[in-house]
C-alpha cells in the first residue's frame, strides 16, 4: 500500500505543477462562475418580467392568479456547469491521462519504474489514485464556487436534500472524467508516437461528447421546436406515446446512438439530479435514481472498462514500445 | 530455480516482434561478482536482452534466471536483486536529486530513505548535490544520480545500458571508476552493454559479443587478449567477431 501511496502523490504533485492542466482549471472555473451568474440574471429577469405583469394585470382591475410566479430551483441553475463539465471537464481527463504516460515514456523514467520490486498493477493504481485525487481537487474547488455564489453572493441557501443530489452530480463527474482518462492512458500506453494516443484521445472525444448527442438531439422529433414539439402542438402524453410508437425503429436507432455515449447518460443522470427537466424537481434521490439507474450503471461501466483495462496492460510484460 | 551457479543464466532465449528474430537461441552465463560487457552492432538485441532480464519484456520462448529467479514467474523477487539504468534517462526534472532518490527508494521499500540517500550520495561523492534540481544537471552528473537509483537497494546485479553514451571523456573516467568501485567494494555484478570498447577493454572482465540475436562469442577480457593476441586492440578483435 505505501509503494501504491507513493506513487499516487508523486503523479498528484506532478499532474498539479502542470502548465497545462492549470490553464484548464483556470478556464473550467471561470465558465462555471460565469453560468452560475449568468444563470441567476436569467432567474431575475423571470421575475422581474414577473412583478411587472402582476402590476399591469393589477391596474387593469385584474388579480395575479392568471399567472404563475417563477419557481426558484437553485440546482436549476447549474445546467450549464454540468454542459462544461461534459466538454472541458473530459478535456481535463485526457490531459491528465496523456501527461500521466507521455512523461514517464518521453524520459524513459517507466522502464525505472517497471523495475523496481513493485507490483505492475500497483504502479498502475497508484497512477489513478493520485489522478482520481487531482480531479476531486478540481470538483472539489468547482463545489466551493458554486456553494459561495449560490449561498453568499446569491442568498439561495440548498437545503440538504439539495446539497446531496449536488454531491452525487460530482460523483458522476469524476466518473465521467475518469473515463476519458483511463482511454487516453490506455492509448498513451499502447501508441509509439505519443502525439497520435492524443489525437485519437481527441476524436473519440469529439464522437462522444459532440457529435452522438448531437446526432441523438436531431433526431429527437420533440426537440424540432423550442420548448418541444409535443409541447407546442398541445399533444398529451398518451398521445405522444401513441404517435411515437409509429416509430418503433426510427426510436431505436436514435436511442441506440445515444446509448453509446457516456456523455448522454452522464447528462440524464445529472439533468434529473438537478431538476433541470421540471418532472425531477421536488423528486427524493430514491426517486430519481429508480428512474435513471439506467443511466447511472452505464457511466459507472464506462468509468470501469478504461481503468480496468488500464490496470491489465500494466500488469502485462510487453508494456515497453521502444524496442530496439 | 536454476540449478546454475551463475548470477545470470540465459536458456535458449528466443525474442521476436512479429516477423523480426531479436534473440535466436540465446545461451549466456554470468558469475557473481563479474562485470560483464555485452558488445554488439545496432540492433544486435543487446537491449531486448537487458528488457528481458530486467523483467520489462516476456520472451518468446526460453528461459532466464537472475539469482536463481525466473524472469517471466518471479519478477517481482527478481526486481528487489536488480538496479537497472537505461539508456538516455532524464528523470523527474521537476524534482531534486534527493527527492528522485526518496522516490525511487520508497517504491524500492525502503522505509526511511534519508540514511540510505545519504550513504549512496556519499558512495559516489555526490552529497553536495541533493539538493538541486536534476533539471540543472549535466549528462554526466545524472548519470551518477542514474547509478544511485539503481543501487539504492543494494542489489545484487546491476544491469546497465550504453551508459556511456554521450558522456564526455571525464565523464566516461568518472563512471568506469563507479563501475570498478561497485564490483570491488560492494561486490555487485554488472552487466554492461556497450558500444565503447576502450572502456571494456579498461573495466570489464568479461565479455559478449552478440551478432543478430545470436551469442557469437564469450569469455574472459584475460582469455579474449591472449586467444587474439596477434591483433593490436580489442577494436580489431570485436570487427573480426562481428562480421563472421
Amino acid at each position: 500500500m505505501q509503494k501504491i501511496i507513493t506513487i499516487a502523490k508523486k503523479e498528484a504533485t506532478d499532474s498539479l505543477g502542470d502548465k497545462l492542466f492549470l490553464v484548464l482549471l483556470i478556464f473550467l472555473l471561470m465558465l462555471v462562475v460565469i453560468s452560475i451568474v449568468v444563470a441567476s440574471m436569467d432567474f431575475q429577469n423571470k421575475v422581474v418580467e414577473y412583478n411587472q405583469s402582476v402590476k399591469i394585470l393589477e391596474s387593469l382591475g385584474g388579480g395575479a392568479d392568471s399567472i404563475y410566479a417563477p419557481q426558484f430551483f437553485p440546482l436549476k441553475m447549474l445546467r450549464s456547469v454540468v454542459d462544461y463539465l461534459e466538454i472541458l471537464g473530459a478535456v481535463i481527463g485526457i490531459i491528465l491521462g496523456y501527461l500521466s504516460i507521455s512523461k514517464e515514456k518521453g524520459k524513459n523514467t517507466l522502464q525505472l519504474l517497471l523495475s523496481r520490486p513493485v507490483k505492475r498493477w500497483e504502479i498502475g493504481l497508484g497512477k489513478i489514485l493520485g489522478n482520481s485525487f487531482v480531479i476531486w481537487l478540481v470538483l472539489g474547488i468547482a463545489m466551493f464556487f458554486i456553494y459561495g455564489i449560490m449561498g453568499f453572493l446569491g442568498g439561495a441557501q440548498l437545503t440538504g436534500m439539495e446539497i446531496m443530489k449536488l454531491i452525487l452530480v460530482f460523483i458522476f463527474s469524476y466518473l465521467y472524467i475518469m473515463f476519458f482518462f483511463g482511454l487516453t492512458s490506455i492509448l498513451a500506453i499502447k501508441f509509439k508516437l505519443l502525439f497520435n494516443a492524443l489525437l485519437i484521445s481527441f476524436v473519440v472525444w469529439l464522437v462522444i461528447v459532440l457529435i452522438i448527442p448531437q446526432i441523438g438531439d436531431t433526431m429527437d422529433p420533440d426537440n424540432q421546436i423550442p420548448g418541444g414539439f409535443f409541447k407546442a402542438m398541445n399533444i398529451a402524453k398518451s398521445q405522444e406515446k401513441q404517435i411515437m410508437g409509429n416509430f418503433k425503429n426510427y426510436e431505436f436507432v436514435r436511442n441506440a446512438t445515444e446509448e453509446s455515449s457516456i456523455t448522454k447518460h452522464y447528462e440524464r443522470l445529472s439533468f434529473a439530479l438537478l431538476g433541470v427537466k421540471d418532472e425531477y424537481n421536488g423528486k427524493t434521490i430514491f426517486a430519481i435514481l429508480n428512474d435513471k439507474w439506467w443511466d447511472g450503471l452505464w457511466v459507472f461501466l464506462f468509468f470501469l472498462a478504461p481503468l480496468f483495462t488500464e490496470l491489465l496492460i500494466f500488469e502485462k510484460n510487453n508494456l515497453l514500445i521502444n524496442k530496439e | 530455480m536454476s540449478k546454475s551457479s551463475a548470477i545470470i543464466d540465459i536458456q535458449s532465449l528466443t525474442k521476436k516482434y512479429k516477423e523480426t528474430i531479436a534473440l535466436n537461441n540465446l545461451n549466456l552465463q554470468v558469475e557473481r561478482g563479474e562485470i560483464f560487457g555485452f558488445l554488439g552492432h545496432n540492433g544486435a538485441g543487446k537491449t531486448t536482452t537487458v528488457n528481458i532480464l530486467t523483467t520489462l519484456l516476456a520472451p518468446t520462448s526460453g528461459r532466464a534466471f537472475i539469482c536463481g529467479f525466473n524472469v517471466e514467474k518471479e519478477g517481482l523477487e527478481i526486481r528487489k536483486r536488480i538496479g537497472y539504468l537505461p539508456e538516455n534517462v532524464k528523470f523527474y526534472e521537476n524534482l531534486t536529486a534527493g527527492e528522485n532518490l526518496e522516490f525511487f527508494a520508497k517504491l524500492s521499500g525502503i522505509e526511511k530513505p534519508e540514511e540510505k540517500i545519504k550513504s549512496v550520495l556519499n558512495f559516489l561523492d555526490f552529497q553536495k548535490f541533493e539538493n538541486k534540481k536534476i533539471s540543472q544537471f549535466s549528462k554526466g552528473m545524472r548519470q551518477r544520480i542514474g547509478i544511485a537509483q539503481a543501487i539504492i537497494h543494494d542489489p545484487e546485479v546491476l544491469f546497465l545500458d550504453e551508459p556511456t553514451s554521450g558522456l564526455d571523456p571525464m565523464g566516461v573516467r568518472n563512471l568506469r571508476e563507479i563501475i570498478l568501485k561497485l564490483n570491488k567494494e560492494k561486490n555487485i555484478t554488472i552487466f554492461m552493454n556497450t558500444h565503447l570498447l576502450s572502456e571494456v577493454a579498461k573495466t570489464c572482465t568479461t565479455i559478449g559479443v552478440l551478432g543478430h540475436g545470436e551469442l557469437i562469442y564469450k569469455d574472459t577480457l584475460k582469455q579474449t587478449m591472449e586467444r587474439f593476441k596477434d591483433e593490436n586492440s580489442l577494436e580489431t578483435i570485436y570487427f573480426n567477431l562481428d562480421t563472421k
